[in-house]
């Protein structure tokens, strides 16, 4: 998994497609990332998945609250449409920081 | 093969009675042939067409030359529709028409060595552009091809040569006469020799001597011999006298007169004179025959008689008896030179006209067999030939294939003289066979009288010959040299004339073919189907490519109903061209009609095979191969009526043949007819193939066949395309292989991928492991059956999520880890623009919908629980979801109510 730290954030890119066959290994390396970078608040930037299934949202939302305990964001970026559907049916929109772009992400915090 | 000047036609239609004759560069090249030629004709210095242009205004051919003076008059020619010799200001306006209209005006002026035109000249040039306005008439007729316009040029080229003969003829013609009006004139006085008998007597009496004699020279040796002589001495006729020798040559070559008086004692006597004549020359009187100052003869009297001696006053008479005799002589030089110059004009004048007749048969024959026979009735009737044959090559022996004059077969039998010179391509002139040994072994010799021949190999230049011009017989009972010339010229105008009535037969065969195919083809497209069909559960493609020489292949379609059954087939019309056109066109309608009426495939052939029975009188027929396929079943059936094998392609590469059994269609009658097919039921993404054996029995360059292997292996490597695609790699593949264009037999293949039903119990259907690798798999599986109904954008997207979250479901909570293998299955059921269905079946534990609570996202935070989002998902995004359970198996269904499709 890509990624780039700026400032107090760690940037993270997701790409391809997040479902149940592959959320499992990507929550396990979210957890090892926050593991290493302790303080860091973490920025997803999703503009490379193709799709995504509940099971991301799954992730997505045990990474939040891992991230709550330590004090830490999550923010959200760059969302194709498909995947803020998902958000939105869930409503789950309002839970999450989503942002348009990573620019404005970064400026949150 | 397009040429772009012979592209257009060279005469068009105006459509008032007017033709234009269409100008390009080769055509006024031909304009300015025949202009030159008229010219030459009659020997005016000016001449020029004038001819209507597109407007249908008279434009000179060549404007330089032209006078608005000169359009009027042509005008007043077209207006007046008749040729005029005009006087003043001489013109000859030559009027140019068809039957189709009018195409100009041919205008003369200004004639080089006369005041004025003769109507002479008028016929003359008339002739001309009449002959010149037929072979434009041809050409109006005929169109557009190259050959054609090639065909045209020669025929001008052999009409020029024509005339270029004929005026030839004129002129020899007017020599002739007046050598002969010359010949007649003299020959209208005496006899000569009889008159210088008469002169050499009077003489002999007047100078009183015992005789008189005529001495001539030989040109060749300088000799001097007695030619008359007048008096005893006649046993000296033709005696020679060396040059310069005796009193006669001392005469001739001084050319002085001489008395010699002691001819005993004389040393300048030739005294073998009087050892021939045994007697004794006592004295002699010599006068040269002087003419333009030439010693041509000497004149000579001999002993005188009742007196010792010749006097002065004797040899002044005995001179003017010289003049006398020389003018004769000189008559008779000039009379023997006129008649040889009479005989060879003769000769030259029936050369030419032999030829010129032989080049006109050239022009004016339409079939070589004519061109034959006129050729040989010239030979024999101008060139006084008693027989006259020519046999044609049949593979390696001779036939006979025109004669005039008795005919013997013999003279076509292998090992005869023709055969020698038809092999050895080399001419035959005998003037005597028995100077001829080896040639005389070869001939019959009851067959030549004359003892003489000649046989000529008739052969196009570097070809070898294609037959033996024969000629025995002559009148004048030897052949000579100049025979032998000008049968050798008359021999080389039949070969022209053979290879330009070939060359048109060649064109007017391959036109005919070229029409026929052009309608073959017209039939072929208007009964092929043009619509690709629209339907839901298959796509269809086919393609029939017609090969050079036959053209009977079709294919077929139709949808019963719109997204029902269909049926497909393809067929092959033996024999060729437009009957098979025909008979193509009677069977594919005879098809059509009951392929609407009938639904089993079987009897489909059947009923068209009574009807086609009836209509096949000329032993036609075809092989079919017809499917229908039924969307709501899955099931293709099918039958054969004589055609190959077809193939059903499975997705996985595996296949099946296809085959039926019966005879073509309009072989066998009805009772004696019986059609077997068979049906088989088709999976989802099956691919049926239908083609015609062009497909299979293409040939390459060394006879091998593109064959059913190369045909399979190509369809398993494109079978995952289009069938567009498919069908266009098949033909090209037959294409390359074959290295050319189809020479043989037509390409037709149809090709249709078969897709579900949405009426039945499934339209897609996969079964997977119980694992989450088996989630992806799911969505790509749904993906691919709903691409295949042109399903996408966000109902699409919502569809796959569904799919994914209902597998989620069972792959992470239906089974516990000590099941062994655990499976689900999956149906779809897809209908674009109305629904698509979902049912999941898995034989996990049981799913207790009603007791699974909504998602919360706080109990999630909390970490109470994980998940729950999936369910929700699925609700939200279909318009019904049913989970329940029946025996050991949980059933979940959803279904969503699609968008309309524009399309």
């Amino acid at each position: 998994m890509e990624m780039k730290e700026s400032g107090s954030n760690l940037v993270l890119y997701l790409s391809g497609r997040v479902d149940v066959h592959l959320a499992s290994e990507v929550e396990a390396e979210l957890n090892d990332i926050i593991k290493k970078h302790p303080d860091k608040n973490l920025v997803l930037n999703l503009d490379d998945v193709e799709y995504m299934s509940s099971s991301g949202l799954r992730v997505f939302v045990s990474l939040m609250r891992s991230l709550k305990e330590s004090n830490r964001g999550l923010r959200l970026c760059n969302l194709s449409v498909a995947v803020k559907k998902v958000f939105e049916v869930v409503e789950l929109m309002d839970m999450f920081d989503i942002y348009d772009s990573e620019e404005e992400a970064l400026a949150a915090g | 093969m397009h040429h772009e000047k012979a592209g257009s036609p060279i005469v068009s239609a105006l459509g008032n009675g007017r033709l234009q004759v269409v100008r390009n560069p080769e055509v006024d090249y031909i304009l300015d042939l025949v202009l030159d030629e008229a010219r030459r004709l009659v020997q005016a210095r000016q001449g020029n067409f004038y001819l209507f242009n597109s407007i249908s205004k008279l434009e000179p051919f060549l404007p330089a030359a032209a006078s608005e003076q000169d359009i009027a008059l042509c005008e007043d020619v077209i207006q007046a529709r008749t040729s005029r010799l005009i006087p003043e200001n001489p013109a000859l306006c030559v009027y140019m028409t068809l039957q189709e209209g009018d195409l100009g005006v041919l205008l003369l002026r200004e004639p080089a060595y006369f005041d004025q035109f003769y109507e002479a000249d008028l016929a003359l040039v008339q002739n001309l552009a009449a002959t010149f306005a037929i072979l434009l008439k041809s050409a109006f007729i005929d169109q557009r091809t190259p050959e054609v316009f090639l065909g045209f040029k020669s025929s001008l080229l052999l009409l020029l040569e024509n005339a270029h003969l004929n005026h030839k003829i004129k002129e020899s013609d007017h020599q002739l006469k007046s050598v002969l009006e010359v010949s007649n004139l003299i020959n209208s006085s005496r006899e000569l020799s009889e008159m210088i008998q008469t002169v050499l007597y009077s003489a002999k009496r007047v100078i009183r001597a015992e005789s008189a004699s005529l001495f001539l020279v030989d040109e060749k040796t300088g000799e001097l011999y007695f030619e008359i002589i007048a008096g005893n001495k006649k046993d000296l006729k033709g005696f020679r006298i060396p040059r310069g020798q005796g009193i006669a040559g001392i005469t001739a070559a001084t050319k002085k007169s001489l008395i010699v008086n002691d001819a005993q004692n004389d040393a300048r006597v030739f005294r073998q004179v009087d050892q021939v004549s045994r007697e004794i020359t006592r004295n002699i009187l010599a006068a040269p025959l002087l003419i333009e100052g030439e010693a041509i003869g000497v004149i000579e009297v001999i002993n005188t008689i009742d007196r010792p001696a010749f006097s002065e006053h004797d040899l002044e008479i005995f001179e003017s008896f010289s003049d006398s005799v020389a003018i004769a002589l000189q008559r008779r030089r000039l009379l023997d030179s006129i008649q040889r110059t009479n005989v060879q004009l003769e000769r030259r004048l029936r050369e030419i006209t032999s030829l010129h007749a032989v080049a006109r048969a050239q022009v004016e024959e339409r079939t070589i067999q004519d061109l034959f026979a006129r050729a040989l009735n010239i030979v024999r009737d101008d060139l006084k030939v008693g027989r006259a044959s020519i046999l044609m090559a049949s593979g390696s022996t001779l036939k006979m294939a025109a004669s005039a004059g008795t005919y013997d077969e013999s003279d076509a039998t292998p090992g005869s003289l023709a055969h020698h010179v038809f092999s050895t391509n080399r001419p035959v002139f005998i003037e005597d066979f028995r100077e001829n040994p080896e040639f005389a072994a070869m001939a019959n010799p009851h067959r030549y009288d004359s003892r003489s021949c000649i046989i000529l190999p008739l052969a196009s230049p570097g070809q070898p010959p294609f037959g033996v011009l024969c000629l025995a017989e002559p009148s004048s009972g030897q052949f000579l040299e100049e025979d032998y010339k000008l049968l050798l010229t008359i021999a080389s105008q039949i070969v022209k004339g053979y290879e330009n009535l070939g060359l048109n037969e060649q064109i007017i065969v391959k036109k005919s073919l070229e029409k026929e195919m052009e309608i073959t083809s017209r039939i072929q497209r208007n009964i092929l189907p043009i619509k690709k069909p629209q339907h839901l559960h298959l796509d269809l493609a086919a393609r029939s490519v017609m090969a050079k020489t036959t053209g009977g292949d079709f294919f077929d379609y139709y949808v019963h109903t719109p997204n029902g059954d269909v049926s497909c087939l393809v067929a092959d019309v033996s024999g060729k061209s437009l009957p098979a056109a025909l008979f193509m066109a009677v069977s594919s309608s005879i098809l059509r009609t009951i392929i609407r009426q009938e639904i089993d495939p079987t009897r489909v052939l059947a009923q068209a095979n009574d009807l086609l029975f009836e209509e096949s009188q000329s032993g036609m027929f075809v092989t079919v191969f017809l499917c229908r396929y039924d969307p709501s079943t899955g099931r293709l059936r099918y039958a054969s009526a004589g055609h190959n094998e077809m193939i059903l392609m499975h997705e996985n590469g595996n296949y099946e043949m296809l085959s039926g059994k019966g005879s073509p269609l309009g072989v066998l009658p009805a009772y004696r007819q019986k059609y077997l097919g068979g049906s088989t039921q088709v999976r989802d993404g099956d691919l049926l193939i239908l083609y015609t054996d062009g497909v299979i029995e293409a040939v390459n360059s060394a006879g091998e066949e593109f064959g059913m292997d190369r045909l399979m292996s190509t369809l398993h490597e494109v079978r995952d395309r289009k069938p567009e695609e498919i069908v266009e790699t098949v033909y090209k593949r037959v294409i390359d292989f074959s290295g050319s264009e189809l020479q043989y037999d037509d390409f037709t293949m149809l090709v249709s991928r078969f897709f579900g039903t949405v009426r039945g119990k499934s339209d897609y259907h996969i079964a997977l492991p119980a694992r989450v690798e088996s989630v992806p798999a799911l969505r790509d599986f749904v993906l691919n059956a709903c691409q295949r109904h042109g399903l996408a954008g966000q109902d699409l997207e919502d569809l796959l999520l569904v799919s994914d979250e209902a597998a989620t479901n069972i792959v992470l909570h239906a089974y516990r880890k000590e099941d062994d293998k655990p499976t689900f299955d999956c149906d779809l059921e897809i209908e674009a623009g109305s629904l698509f269905r979902i049912q999941l079946r898995d034989q996990g534990i049981p799913f207790k919908r009603e007791e699974v609570p909504g998602p919360d996202i706080r109990e999630n935070m909390a970490g109470r629980r994980r998940g729950g989002f999936g369910v929700y998902l699925i609700k939200s995004l279909m318009d019904s979801v049913e989970y329940h359970r029946k025996g050991d198996t949980n059933f979940f269904v959803a279904e969503k109510i699609l968008k309309k499709e524009e399309s």
